[in-house]
């Protein structure tokens, strides 16, 4: 027969956990009432610990290829031409069983860059006529988190872009090109070549510092 | 009313019982160990040649950058941003992870090899996924369970001392139940993990519609055998299948730890969906965390059964070895003689 010290320790223990795990449960589901609640709960008790998600490729795994370009305009004003950024690391994965992570930080910024953008646009509801570039009116009406948000991940994907691009010590200016190709969808996947290819061009941003 | 509080009790002292009497899970969490460890030094192995890129001065992710976004704000390998620091830190991580496998003082050494691991996730979180999320996580819980049991340097130590009383605490309940806490934490952590992955899917209209699978191997970043998931895509059936699988299997997981039979059918699934993960999309360091966390769905009685027959397995090719007539003897004893008899 276990004595009380050991039961109340136990009891204890076992309360502690299903605390911790309740409460990380709220944090990794999908929203809900009871996670909108206790938001501040939730996130004050998980902290940069136990930080998690779990949204692997869902609800929606990605469907299209996105690729990144970049030029850039020298002092004299000297433009090069368009750069790709994404197809060497891409070539990189390829036929490789143990890949580096590198083409992540071009892949990654794009996807943040392009969650920062959609969290505008969806707020501006379904007839959005934004571009993927967002527009000064676009920003403007956005809300400053938001808006935040968007920049600091256009700055990043400008301070990638300039990086990992030829001759961005010199840049005094950068454009980019985000690529999107929609390749053919299931029901037609027998079509093993390409598919829909758009593209957008931001205007030309400075190469250092905040952007204007 | 004696008997009846005495019929409520039972079971809830049956908890504290097992809970404070025993360790479970002491070969799993070694053997995850092993694993995490192996796998931390084969991910930093692949990324020496790329390392500055990532985490050096010259990355474009800068120092400013992670302060900028990080909610801890500071890294060990940001620390003097300059290469040295990174060479230091890199190395101390791989030491770390050496001494963790070789399950050296993993008291101490665990919880170092958190921070270290951390720090360098925080240098640059746009090359860490999923994988590496669910190690630093479980590495928190790993400090307070017993990772030494098997196959660790404490371990052969341990065995050379038996002749000497050995230095045990007067009651081990306190440190049964902080270990054995410990790994239902990484056992609960592995259930909230997959179901809300699982949850996350069932909510995608492609997953129900039983088609992410094509989309996902086709999209250019992972695929890595463009052949290969252009042959697994000509099939609704395979398609159908692992979609639909991915996602119960995932939902299956939290359900189907009381039965061993659905449990071990349960890690099967999971290890084929992870080994195709790692090999068709490129993300073979993030299959391999989640195929090693996996382990610990096995207890330790299984564990002991498993090792057994891979003893007895082995035991039995080496008698048939022995008991092989030499090729250059002309007149070997055995033939027509008795041989082992495999099982």
């Amino acid at each position: 027969m276990p004595t009380p010290k050991l039961r109340i320790a136990t009891a204890a223990g076992v309360a502690l956990l299903a605390a911790h795990f309740g409460i990380t449960a709220l944090h990794v589901t999908p929203v809900n009432p009871l996670k909108v609640e206790h938001e501040r709960l939730v996130s004050a008790w998980i902290g940069p610990v136990f930080e998690q998600n779990w949204k692997l490729f869902a609800p929606d795994p990605i469907a299209i290829d996105q690729g990144l370009l970049v030029r850039v305009r020298d002092a004299a004003g000297h433009e090069t031409e368009f750069v790709d950024l994404s197809t060497p690391f891409l070539e990189d994965k390829h036929h490789n069983l143990l890949p580096t992570r590198e083409g992540y930080q071009v892949s990654g910024v794009i996807t943040r860059f392009i969650d920062a953008r959609q969290v505008i646009v969806d707020a501006q509801g379904p007839d959005s006529t934004a571009g993927v570039f967002l527009s000064a009116e676009d920003l403007a009406a956005a809300e400053d988190g938001d808006r935040e948000t968007y920049e600091q991940a256009l700055l990043d994907l400008r301070d990638t872009a300039r990086h990992h691009g030829a001759d961005g010590d010199r840049a005094a200016q950068v454009q980019l090109r985000l690529v999107q190709h929609t390749f053919p969808r299931y029901s037609d996947r027998s079509n093993t070549g390409l598919g829909e290819i758009t593209h957008a061009t931001s205007p030309w941003l400075d190469a250092e510092g905040d952007l204007a | 009313m004696n008997a009846i509080l005495g019929r409520l009790w039972a079971p809830a002292d049956r908890l504290v019982e097992t809970l404070t009497a025993r360790r479970h899970g002491l070969i799993g969490l070694s053997a995850l160990r092993i694993l995490v460890g192996t796998i931390i030094l084969v991910d930093l192995a692949i990324h020496v040649p790329v390392r500055h890129q990532l985490w050096g001065p010259e990355s474009w992710y800068t120092v400013e950058k992670m302060a900028r976004d990080q909610r801890l704000g500071v890294s060990l390998l940001g620390l003097g941003d300059s290469r040295l620091a990174l060479e230091l830190g890199l190395g101390a991580l791989a030491v770390a992870a050496a001494l963790f496998v070789l399950g050296w003082r993993t008291r101490v050494v665990t919880p170092v090899l958190l921070l270290l691991l951390w720090g360098l996730h925080e240098r640059n979180p746009y090359v860490t996924n999923g994988g590496d999320n669910l190690v630093r996580i479980l590495l928190v819980y790993m400090i307070f369970a017993q990772l030494d049991a098997r196959w660790s340097l404490t371990a052969r130590l341990r065995s050379r001392v038996t002749a000497r009383a050995p230095r045990r605490e007067r009651d081990p309940w306190l440190g049964n139940l902080v270990h054995n806490l410990a790994w239902a934490a990484c056992i609960a952590q592995l259930c909230v993990l997959y179901l809300s992955s699982a949850l996350f899917k069932a909510q995608g209209e492609m997953w129900q519609e039983g088609t992410a699978v094509y989309y996902i191997t086709r999209v250019a970043e992972y695929s890595s055998w463009p052949e290969l998931s252009a042959l697994l895509a000509r099939s609704p059936l395979i398609i159908t299948v692992a979609t639909y699988a991915s996602v119960l299997l995932q939902l299956a997981f939290a359900f189907s730890l009381t039965s061993p039979r659905a449990r071990h059918l349960v890690f099967l699934g999971l290890v084929g969906m992870h080994v195709g993960i790692g090999f068709l999309m490129g993300l073979p360091v993030f299959s391999a965390f989640m195929v090693a966390a996996d382990v610990l769905l096995f207890t330790d009685a299984e564990w002991r059964r498993g090792l057994a027959r891979l003893a007895a397995a082995r035991a039995a090719l080496a008698t048939r070895h022995a008991e092989r007539p030499a090729l250059d003897d002309p007149a070997p004893a055995s033939i027509g003689g008795p041989r082992a008899v495999l099982p």
